[in-house]
């Protein structure tokens, strides 16, 4: 009996201290994330900078950290944030025998976050994004590349991601790299009937409006009950409930024309999520049988213990709804083409804002155009202009 | 009569083996932690991954630079060539400063004494000191005298390209990935555009990881 009660209390200890570490997201992320959505992206840039977060949520950190300052302007603070969320991306990318066993144990939480597949690419594409703004054609296109071929091995889930497909091609376009342009723009063609676009002249200008309106749905948790001693706990994503921001330009005065590439972000990161579907459900199978095989166990010489102990691993289920939260609901690529010279561009965006609801919206941007000059604006319609 | 005694003899016996497991043990884990430096022969090939590395730009440089040496394509009625840079477009996937590249070959080439190489780097720096002396802050006789630069002959400009396959998904204990390099470096006549000289250097590496672990 001595035996059995020291087993009895470890396994209580056990159980206690995968509750203790898991389930939650680091505080400092939600505290971040939350300052972020109330259009403070330097108190959560501070908050980030400051913050002391588990091993488990580092990606989630420094993807966070990339988009926050992108979005505020910082582009090199925010291509080192990226590069950083690259290399744990590149690290995490085996599957490690500590993160399944604690994952089977307790919950998905215990295991460190690899990210999406959707999530993965973006950081592609947010990285092309910062080298454009750092007016660095040639670290774009790099990106581009890298994007290329991260879409090629997933590209049933990743296909319909049009304003990061076309952003690929914009990139070797402005790279001069026009024959991957050509590439790029072929394959939209081929599965949208997308016409490719002309390419620009000399003497011809051009302005590319990046707009990221609202923010993506966050994962939900979803619960099956088997029995009263078994549950299956699954992260899923509700459609989303953001219509797509409705734009008119306006320069000098006269509505203008101007083509346009987006993406709805979770309808990608679903395809995502159900992609990772076998998988997800096949540890399920193994954590519920594991949990069921502990609790015999453990209430092997007493029943309180054996339901003590069903309770506690019924309640440590738990679905891993940790996801890129930051990230906005629609993105939007809008190209305006411009004679060279000074011109006053006149944006009405109508979007789904995150906290007020319907968001209308009017930026004016004034340029001036060199010949042959293509110039990058991101427009985030919940932070403040830049 | 007192004796002096040590109840658990048979015990002690046992300690220096296990004292030298625990010390052997010890250094093991201590030498695993510690933080070390070594000087490394920058003309060793060295490849931690099947990227892009010092070994490989030394190759590059090597392979190229003997190659234009060897040459008897690039002439001049007027001595030594005069070639200005245009760089090496880097159309890999990796953020490679390709920079390195044609400075060390220039390096290498104006250490031949065969060829000139015109500082297109510094060309508004050499325009604005000249303008400075030409403002009357110079006395006339220290002044550089104007329209006695360089023109070019030859234009070297290139492109660095990667092909990356990795292996496809399937039961396996290790991910294989392979990187080909290539570059290209050519040299073109200002005078007719025609391409004078062209090479090429090829780079093919295989590298794998274990797909589980700690």
């Amino acid at each position: 009996m001595p035996a059995n009660s020291q087993m009895f209390r470890l396994c209580i200890i056990c159980i206690a201290v995968f509750t203790l570490q898991a389930c939650a997201t680091s505080s400092a992320l939600l505290v971040a994330r939350d300052q972020f959505r109330h259009g403070s992206a330097t108190d959560a840039l501070q908050t980030l900078s400051e913050a002391k977060v588990s091993s488990r949520d580092q990606l989630l950190l420094y993807l966070d950290r990339g988009l926050i300052a992108q979005a505020s302007g910082q582009y090199l603070e925010s291509k080192i944030a990226f590069e950083r969320a690259l290399e744990i991306i590149d690290e995490l990318d085996y599957v490690s025998v500590r993160d399944q066993a604690a994952s089977i144990i307790s919950s998905d939480w215990a295991a460190r976050y690899s990210g999406e597949s959707s999530e993965k690419l973006w950081v592609h594409t947010f990285q092309m994004l910062n080298y454009l703004f750092l007016n660095s054609p040639e670290g774009a296109a790099v990106e581009a590349r890298r994007a290329a071929a991260f879409y090629e091995e997933n590209k049933d889930v990743l296909k319909d991601d049009i304003f990061t497909r076309t952003l690929m091609a914009l990139s070797f376009e402005t790279a001069g790299q026009i024959n991957s342009a050509r590439v790029e723009y072929r394959k939209l063609e081929d599965d949208f009937d997308l016409e490719p676009p002309a390419f620009q002249g000399k003497n011809e200008s051009e302005v590319i409006f990046i707009i990221a309106s609202g923010f993506i749905e966050p994962k939900l948790a979803g619960d099956l009950f088997i029995s009263f001693d078994a549950r299956i706990a699954f992260p899923y994503y509700a459609p989303s409930s953001q219509l797509s921001p409705q734009t008119r330009v306006v320069i000098d005065g006269n509505a203008a024309t101007y083509s346009l590439a987006e993406t709805t972000m979770v309808s990608i990161s679903q395809a995502a999520l159900a992609a990772r579907g076998k998988v997800l459900a096949a540890r399920q199978a193994l954590r519920v049988a594991a949990k069921y095989h502990i609790a015999d166990s453990v209430g092997e010489k007493s029943d309180t213990a054996r339901v003590l102990a069903q309770f506690l691993l019924v309640a440590l289920e738990q679905a891993d709804t940790r996801s890129w939260e930051t990230l906005p609901a629609h993105l939007t690529l809008l190209r305006v083409p411009l004679t060279p010279g000074a011109h006053s561009i006149s944006l009405d965006i109508e979007s789904a804002g995150t906290n007020t609801g319907q968001l209308n919206q009017t930026r004016i941007v004034d340029v001036e155009l060199a010949p042959g000059q293509r110039l990058f604006k991101l427009i985030r319609t919940d932070i403040a202009a830049q | 009569m007192n004796t002096l005694s040590f109840p658990k003899s048979s015990s002690r016996t046992k300690h220096p083996a296990g004292v030298l497991f625990i010390c052997a043990f010890l250094t093991v884990v201590m030498s695993g932690c510690a933080a070390t430096t070594r000087t490394l022969n920058p003309e060793t090939e060295q490849h931690y991954d099947a990227s892009y590395d010092f070994s490989d730009k030394k190759q590059i440089v090597r392979t190229l630079t003997e190659s234009l040496l060897s040459s008897s394509a690039v002439q001049t009625e007027a001595g030594k060539p005069v070639i200005i840079v245009y760089g090496v477009d880097n159309e890999t996937s990796e953020h490679i400063n390709t920079g390195g590249i044609t400075d060390d070959i220039r390096l290498s080439l104006i250490k031949s004494g065969e060829y000139r190489f015109l500082n297109r780097q510094q060309r508004g720096n050499v325009q604005a000191e000249t303008e400075f002396q030409q403002a009357g802050f110079v006395p006339p006789a220290q002044r550089v005298a104007q329209g006695r630069q360089l023109g070019a002959d030859y234009i070297l400009s290139g492109t660095l390209r990667s092909i990356e396959k990795k292996q496809s998904r399937q039961w396996r204990l290790n991910k294989k990935e392979l990187i080909y390099y290539s570059m290209n470096l050519e040299l073109t006549d200002l005078q007719s555009g025609e391409i004078s000289w062209a090479d090429n250097v090829e780079i093919a590496r295989e590298a794998s990881r274990p797909i589980l672990g700690w």
